[in-house]
């Protein structure tokens, strides 16, 4: 069985701290991710038929 | 013609920043994987940490340990992925290495701050105090003001070149300070304990408690990598609409 004695009030808000920030770091980040993905795609569907205009400059051969 | 060519040159590197599609590859294929084998590292590390026997003489408080080292591993481990990402960026102008650097100083300054608080809750029942002004501590609370250093730095000029460099800068001389906390529990009298597992010869720690502290240190490892691949394609695609939003307006003024 688990032992914890005298010191479970500060085992478990260090487990739970480490946790919460860890989870809240991952969530941050996705969510960012995809907020930003999200902005480029519709951004790329409003904005797409311009830069086809524009001629082709050194280095466009990896574009898209 | 010189200039000629470096203007060249910039819009070669500036379109890599742009489109830099192989990482973006390497990133999505990786990815899963990486998250996985971080989820089974510190499951695993989890299971060992509760079932490894009690200390001795800290009884259950010992169990901070398996949160509080791996945590300042990563302080010091992120910090000098920094610094050599860093220096990477500001000799080779390579644009990865600046977003790794700007990616993965948040989550540095959250495993610094993570080693600082866990570690005044491990040293309240055993030093009998939250904090003291000793070496150890001291120099990583200075490593936790040069992640918030970094990351203001970066966003703090108009010109995100500029800043970029100067953060390279910060993080590159912010360096000195990682020997400092390593070494610290030597040089110095310190209420910390010096270093059990990477000791010369065996570590002072029986292998009941030292593997789960390494599938620890594993599993935050890999947490970090797959959260720095994550962050870096997000950097990205920031990117991307920084440059489409400049092209845009350049449409409109043209």
């Amino acid at each position: 069985m688990i032992e914890f004695g005298p010191y479970a009030a500060y085992i478990w808000p260090a487990y739970a701290l480490t946790a919460g920030v860890m989870l809240g770091l991952l969530v941050l980040s996705v969510a960012r991710l995809k907020r930003r993905q999200r902005e480029l795609q519709s951004y790329e569907r409003a904005a797409g038929p311009h830069r086809r205009r524009t001629a082709p400059g050194p280095g466009d051969d990896e574009d898209e | 013609m010189s200039s000629q060519a470096a203007t060249a040159r910039q819009t070669r590197s500036l379109h890599r920043f742009a489109n830099p599609g192989r990482f973006l590859r390497l990133a999505d294929a990786l990815g899963p994987w990486l998250w996985a084998a971080a989820a089974a590292a510190l499951a695993v590390g989890l299971y060992g940490a509760f079932a490894a026997p009690v200390d001795y003489q800290q009884g259950a408080s010992v169990r901070i340990m398996y949160v509080h080292v791996p945590s300042a591993w990563m302080a010091m481990f992120v910090y000098s992925t920094i610094a050599v990402a860093s220096l990477i960026a500001l000799i080779w102008r390579h644009p990865l290495a600046d977003l790794a650097a700007r990616a993965a100083s948040p989550v540095g300054a959250a495993f610094t701050f993570l080693a600082l608080v866990t570690g005044a809750l491990w040293g309240k029942p055993m030093w009998g105090t939250w904090w003291v002004w000793d070496a150890r501590l001291t120099s990583v609370l200075i490593l936790f003001f040069l992640y918030l250093g970094h990351m203001a730095i970066a966003n703090a000029f108009e010109d995100p070149t500029r800043g970029r460099r100067a953060a390279a800068i910060l993080a590159l001389v912010g360096f000195v300070n990682v020997p400092i906390i390593k070494f610290s529990v030597d040089w110095w009298n310190t209420l910390h304990q010096p270093a059990s597992v990477t000791r010369i010869g065996v570590p002072a720690i029986h292998p009941s408690m030292l593997w789960p502290l390494l599938t620890m240190g594993v599993g935050f490892t890999l947490f970090f990598v797959a959260l720095l691949l994550l962050r870096m394609k997000s950097e990205i695609v920031a990117q991307r609409l920084r440059n489409l939003r400049q092209a845009t307006l350049r449409g409109a003024e043209g």
